[in-house]
C-alpha cells in the first residue's frame, strides 16, 4: 500500500507542470485516505467529499502557489482536518495529533494483488459492471466496508443511516453481486488454480 | 449460500482476507486447517472480497473525481475580469459570468486512448491587435499605444479610445464643404490571435475577429455606403435609408439597411455565413437574390445560398468574449488557429471523413489554449501536443 509521502514525486510533477495524470495520482490516494479519516472522525460521507474536492479544486486553481511546500503530505493533512471542521488554525496538540494518524489498514496484500493480476480479465470485468449497476450508495458502503475496513458503526453515522440499514444495504448489494457472478466463472479459476497447483506438484516431484 | 453471503459481510472474516487483524488473521488460518474441505470455498470468498474491494473503489473515486472535473470547468469557464476588448458594458459583462460548460461528444467512432498528453508549453488567448493601413499607404500600429489621435485622414481624426476601440470623427463641424471629391480608403487588419473594434464615419460599429482585413472609405460620400471584408466581422450599422449600407465579401453582397449582422467569410472555409440578428439584409450573390428574417443565417458555397434558422448565440460568441463550439473536429480547430494564433498539425494524415467527431461546448476566448484543449481532451475523444506554436491533433 503506498504511503502518502511516497507521492512526492507524483506532487512536483503536478506543482511544476499540472500533470493530470499526477493530479489522478494524487487525488485517489487522498481521496480513499481522507475518506477514511473524515468517517472515523464522526463525518458525514457528503461532507467528507465536498472537504475532499474542495481542496483539490483549490489544489488544481492555485497550483503556481503551491511551490514552497516542502512535506506535501503534512499540508494536504492540516489543509483537509482545517475545511472539514472548518477552522483556520489548528491547535499545536490538534496538528501533532493530526499528522500522527494512521493510514488505512491495509487493503490488499501482496498475495491479493497477485490474485488480481491473474484473474483480472475475466471475473473483474464482469464483477466491474455489475458494482456500476449498483445505486451509488451501495456502491460507496461496499468501499467503506471492505477497501477502507470501517466498522458498520462508522459507516451508519458517516451515511445517517441505522446500523441495521447500513448491514442490510451491504448485504444486499454483495448478495446480488455474489449471485450475478455466478458459478461458472469462480469454478474456472479454482481450476485454472488447481492445474497450477498440480504443475508445480510435478514439478517439485521431477526436480527431487 | 446464503451462509456464504453472512461470511462475506463479516468483519472478521473481512479482517482475515486483508490482513488487519492479527486475531482474527490467525483464527481463520486454524479454521481453515481444520476444516481442509471448505478451503476451495474460502479461497473463492477471498478473491470476492478483494476484487468487490477494488471496484467498488475505483467506481466511488471515479465519480467523486468526475463531480471534481464539473467543478473544475464550472470556475474556468466564468470570464476572468481580464481587460477584454468586445466588453461593451463592464458590469453587465461581470454579471453575466455564468456561463455553463458541457462537453456533449456524438460518438462515430471511437478508437482513442484514454490519456491525456502532458503540455511542454502553453499559448495564451488572443488580444487587441490591429493594423491600420491609411489612403496614403501608412501603416499604422493600432497594439501598442493608449488613447488618443491616432491619425488624420481626409478631415477626419482617428481615434483610439479608452476601451481600445478606433473611432473616425470630425474635429470642426465648419469645414463640410466638397473639399473630399475623391474617396479616401482605409484598411484595418486584424492578424490571427487579434481582435478589434472600429467605429466608421457613419457611426456604424464594426467587430472584427481574428484574422480579418476589412477595407473601407473614410467618408460615405456616394450613394451607397460599401466596405469589403475577408474573415469574419460582426456589425452594428447606423440607420440611414438614403444610403445602404453593403459587404462585400469573396463574391457576396450583403445589401443592409440599419442592422445588427455577423458575416463569417474566411477564405480557408468553404463558405460564406451571415447571421442576422436585427434588421433586416438581402444576401446577393451568383445572381441571386435572398432576404433572411432575424435568427437566420444564409451560407452561400458552391451549391448556392442556403437559409437556416440558427442558435444566433452560437454565431456571435465570438463578439461577446468565448466560443462556442457546435461543429466538428477541423471546424473547432480552425477557429481556435485563428484566436491563438497557432499552427494545427494533424497526426494520422488521413482526415477522419468516417469517424467524425463533433464538439459542442462554451468557453472563454480569453483561457489559455491548454485550459481549452484540456478541456476538449477530457470528452476523451482526441488528445493535443502544443509545441511552441503548433497543435498537434493526435486521435
Amino acid at each position: 500500500m503506498v504511503k502518502g509521502k511516497e507521492l512526492s514525486e507524483y506532487w512536483s510533477t503536478f506543482v511544476k507542470s499540472g500533470s493530470e495524470d499526477a493530479f489522478y495520482v494524487l487525488y485517489s490516494h487522498y481521496h480513499d485516505y481522507f475518506t477514511y479519516l473524515g468517517i472515523r472522525k464522526g463525518a458525514n460521507s457528503v461532507k467528507v467529499k465536498d472537504c475532499i474536492n474542495d481542496l483539490f479544486l483549490y489544489l488544481f486553481e492555485n497550483r503556481e502557489k503551491l511551490f514552497n511546500i516542502g512535506n506535501h503530505h503534512n499540508y494536504l493533512v492540516t489543509s483537509f482536518i482545517r475545511k472539514l471542521f472548518k477552522r483556520d488554525h489548528l491547535s499545536i496538540t490538534e496538528e501533532l495529533e493530526t499528522l500522527s494518524l494512521s493510514d488505512i489498514p491495509s487493503s490488499p496484500s501482496v498475495e491479493a494483488q497477485l490474485i488480481l493480476q491473474n484473474t483480472r480479465a475475466h471475473i473483474s470485468d464482469l464483477l466491474k459492471k455489475h458494482i456500476d449497476r449498483l445505486s451509488h450508495s451501495q456502491a460507496q458502503m461496499i468501499y467503506q466496508k471492505f477497501y477502507l475496513g470501517l466498522s458498520y458503526e462508522q459507516i451508519s453515522i458517516a451515511n445517517d443511516i441505522t446500523v441495521k440499514t447500513a448491514y442490510n444495504t451491504i448485504y444486499n448489494a454483495v448478495e446480488k453481486l455474489k449471485k450475478a457472478i455466478g458459478k461458472e466463472h469462480l469454478e474456472a479459476l479454482i481450476w485454472a488454480i488447481s492445474l497450477l497447483g498440480l504443475i508445480f506438484y510435478f514439478f517439485l516431484n521431477f526436480y527431487r | 449460500m446464503d451462509k456464504n453471503v453472512r461470511l462475506l459481510t463479516q468483519e472478521s472474516f473481512l479482517n482475515y482476507c486483508f490482513r488487519r487483524n492479527d486475531e482474527d488473521v490467525r483464527y481463520w488460518e486454524k479454521w481453515i486447517a481444520e476444516n481442509p474441505d471448505q478451503q476451495s470455498e474460502i479461497v473463492r470468498l477471498k478473491q470476492l472480497v478483494i476484487l468487490m474491494s477494488e471496484e467498488s473503489g475505483e467506481r466511488v473515486r471515479k465519480t467523486h473525481y468526475a463531480e471534481l472535473q464539473t467543478r473544475i470547468k464550472q470556475s474556468g469557464s466564468i470570464s476572468e475580469q481580464k481587460s477584454y476588448l468586445f466588453k461593451k458594458r463592464w458590469w453587465a459583462a461581470a454579471a453575466a459570468i455564468f456561463v455553463v460548460l458541457s462537453c456533449v461528444i456524438f460518438l462515430y467512432k471511437g478508437n482513442v486512448k484514454e490519456e491525456i498528453v502532458i503540455q511542454a508549453s502553453d499559448v495564451s488567448s488572443g488580444q487587441n491587435k490591429a493594423i491600420l493601413v491609411l489612403s496614403n499607404g501608412k501603416s499604422v500600429n493600432l497594439t501598442d499605444g493608449s488613447e488618443g489621435v491616432v491619425a488624420d485622414e481626409a478631415g477626419f481624426k482617428i481615434s483610439k479610445t479608452s476601451s481600445g476601440e478606433i473611432t473616425y470623427s470630425r474635429p470642426n463641424t465648419k469645414n463640410t464643404g466638397t473639399a473630399n471629391k475623391g474617396d479616401s480608403y482605409n484598411i484595418i487588419k486584424v492578424p490571427a490571435g487579434g481582435a478589434f473594434q472600429i467605429s466608421l464615419s457613419d457611426g456604424t460599429k464594426v467587430w472584427l475577429n481574428s484574422a480579418s482585413t476589412m477595407k473601407y472609405p473614410v467618408e460615405f460620400n456616394g450613394k451607397e455606403r460599401l466596405v469589403e471584408l475577408t474573415g469574419e466581422a460582426y456589425f452594428e450599422v447606423a440607420h440611414n435609408k438614403s444610403k445602404p449600407f453593403r459587404v462585400l465579401s469573396n463574391k457576396q453582397v450583403v445589401n443592409v439597411l440599419g442592422t445588427h449582422f455577423n458575416v463569417s467569410a474566411y477564405t480557408d472555409d468553404q463558405f460564406v455565413r451571415t447571421t442576422l440578428i436585427e434588421g433586416s439584409v438581402e444576401i446577393v450573390a451568383n445572381n441571386k437574390k435572398v432576404k433572411i428574417e432575424p435568427g437566420e443565417m444564409a451560407e452561400f458555397n458552391k451549391s448556392g445560398i442556403a437559409v437556416s434558422k440558427v442558435d444566433v448565440e452560437e454565431m456571435i460568441a465570438w463578439k461577446n468574449g468565448y466560443f462556442k463550439f457546435n461543429d466538428d473536429l477541423e471546424s473547432t480547430m480552425r477557429k481556435i488557429s485563428r484566436w491563438y494564433d497557432v499552427d494545427i498539425v494533424y497526426e494520422n494524415t488521413k482526415k477522419y471523413k468516417d469517424s467524425t467527431v463533433y464538439f459542442g461546448g462554451e468557453i472563454s476566448r480569453s483561457k489559455k489554449l491548454s485550459t481549452v484543449l484540456k478541456i476538449m481532451e477530457s470528452t476523451k475523444r482526441v488528445r493535443f501536443k502544443i509545441e511552441g506554436r503548433t497543435v498537434t491533433v493526435i486521435r
